[in-house]
């Protein structure tokens, strides 16, 4: 799997690794991530709204950095 | 019993005592074991135990309650407190105070500076974190991300049945899995709303997490008592159902204690050995004796629903009796099941009293009282009675007329009577177009089933053929569908 980067609110998405094993980092640092019995994507500190994709979960981890500030 | 109440409503004194006796078990390291266990539950991913599945309700009662049996330990006057978030929706609420849970975080670290759970008091550092998380600091930041639910939201939730459906995960429907509606629209955004600490796996590092799940087993318990039809699922054996999800599963972490709990175990909140304080009394069954006078009892508030219990040790027809000028509707339940409705009625005895007269096999059996009105109280006076002499059900007259009948509610069991006096083949059968079983019992008896039939008449009705020998024989008429009702005429004929 190409290593998808994104740029989302002034902050770097990486999403790498592998589709069944995929890897997550914001700002060069990586975020533990894993998945529920649906499919969808958790992450450390961040258990209760699942995401369909790494993506959109670390699209929620910044909106909520930003707002939590 | 311990009673759990509304946190806003707790006076100071409760206040410090719940305080105490949390801080007492964070220092004892017992905290710290429950963060843990609610960290790998969701740290199995597809495997959680606790999350994502019909067991996230029945894994946080035992959960909850063995937290609140630690406290219980420290001290005995404590029970957990619920979080109406549907009142107390803001920082300036009560429960954020400087002697319960402390405000909401603040700087750029969110830290949470006031109150017992502060860090600075030496007493609230966090040791079980998240992978990574290197804070040791309670944070909040109140409104980052949502609304608390609302009543309506709330409201819409507890409508939802049945109480959990495929695929069993977090992509059930939210119109078709209570368990699902309430987890995900109800309960994450609690959890969210808090943030910080309440956002991660090891939420339970902020003591509102007590707080907050208590309100959802509230609800979880509200909805039962307002579904009484509506049983757990899925039982075990249902394909697709992650470990511990199911009705007999044994629920990690506690799979391999001596008797583990299960969802099933924890089913009934009050054999646990907790009520709420917004219940309405007597959920227990009171016993009636029959024949005995009758007993005094009241509707004591709006909404409140009497239980009543009686032993039937003979078949035979059962009268249950309402007096006095409150209106009240009363359902029988049974044999031996509280939640199988054999008939409901409202107005059949004396002015606005009920009454219900049955044939009963041997059992136990329930009547629950409640007034007409949703929004009424008053005293009644309740009474069974059995009819003198033999069981005399509505008798069928072989080779006489059909006899019209009704499946009135829904379970309804229809007995007839019949007398044969000839050995000889006859044929019991129902017509009409209502889809009805029929069963035979006899002779003499009404537990011997003879033959039981659902389709073998015309259309979608039952006919028995049977070759019968003299005595006196029982013929029962039900609705195929559990849920159905309708009218039928049914006849015997050699």
């Amino acid at each position: 799997m190409a290593d998808h980067r994104e740029t989302y609110k002034g902050r770097q998405i990486v999403v790498s690794g592998t589709a069944d094993k995929p890897e997550l980092s914001i700002d060069g640092k990586a975020i533990f991530i894993l998945q529920n019995s649906s499919g969808a994507y958790l992450a450390s500190g961040f258990a209760f709204d699942p995401q369909p994709s790494p993506l959109e979960l670390a699209r929620k981890i910044i909106d909520y950095q930003q707002a939590g500030r | 019993m311990g009673t759990r109440k509304n946190q806003s409503s707790l006076t100071p004194a409760e206040r410090a005592a719940f305080v105490a006796a949390v801080k007492a078990l964070k220092a004892s390291g017992a905290y710290d074991l429950f963060v843990t266990q609610h960290r790998t539950a969701f740290l199995a991913g597809p495997n959680d135990p606790a999350h994502g599945g019909p067991a996230f309700l029945p894994w946080h009662r035992e959960y909850l309650r063995r937290f609140e049996r630690a406290l219980e330990g420290i001290d005995p006057t404590v029970s957990i407190p619920y979080w109406d978030w549907t009142v107390d929706r803001t920082a300036a609420a009560s429960l954020w105070g400087p002697d319960f849970m402390g405000g909401n975080g603040t700087g750029a670290d969110q830290r949470v500076t006031t109150g017992p759970f502060a860090f600075s008091t030496g007493e609230w550092s966090l040791t079980v974190r998240d992978p990574g998380d290197p804070s040791t600091f309670l944070t909040r930041a109140f409104a980052s991300m949502g609304a608390l639910p609302t009543q309506q939201a709330v409201n819409a939730a507890k409508a939802v049945v049945p109480y959990d459906s495929a695929p069993w995960n977090a992509n059930s429907s939210n119109n078709g899995s209570f368990r699902n509606r309430v987890e995900g629209v109800v309960h994450n955004p609690g959890h969210m709303w808090v943030g910080g600490s309440m956002m991660a796996m090891s939420s339970p590092n902020d003591p509102v997490f007590w707080l907050h799940h208590c309100n959802i087993d509230r609800l979880w318990a509200e909805w039962q008592r307002e579904h009484p039809e509506q049983s757990y699922l899925p039982p075990s054996g249902t394909p697709g159902v992650v470990a511990g999800h199911a009705l007999d599963d044994s629920m990690p972490p506690w799979n391999n204690e001596a008797i583990p709990p299960t969802p099933r175990s924890v089913l009934d909140h009050h054999a646990l050995g907790y009520t709420y304080d917004n219940e309405p009394v007597s959920p227990q069954a009171l016993p009636l004796r029959i024949d005995a006078p009758p007993v005094t009892a009241s509707i004591g508030q709006a909404g409140e629903v009497d239980v009543f219990s009686f032993v039937v040790s003979s078949a035979g027809r059962y009268t249950i009796t309402t007096e006095g000028t409150t209106d009240v509707v009363m359902g029988l339940y049974g044999p031996n099941d509280m939640t199988v409705l054999l008939v409901e009625d409202d107005d059949s005895g004396a002015g606005s009293n009920a009454q219900i007269a049955r044939e009963l096999a041997p059992g136990t059996y329930y009547a629950r009282v409640r007034h007409y009105s949703g929004s009424s109280s008053g005293d009644y006076r309740i009474s069974v009675t059995r009819a003198a002499g033999p069981s005399a059900p509505p008798t069928l007259q072989i080779n006489g007329p059909a006899v019209q009948g009704s499946i009135g509610t829904v379970n309804e069991r229809d007995l007839y009577g019949f007398r044969v006096t000839a050995p000889g083949t006859y044929t019991i059968e129902t017509a009409g177009n209502t889809d009805c079983v029929l069963r035979l019992f006899g002779p003499e008896t009404t537990t011997n089933l003879v033959a039981e039939d659902d389709d073998s008449g015309p259309g979608a009705n039952s006919r028995i053929v049977v070759n019968l020998e003299p005595g006196t024989y029982f013929a029962e008429v039900q609705h195929f569908s559990p849920t159905g009702t309708g009218s039928y005429t049914v006849s015997v004929r050699s």
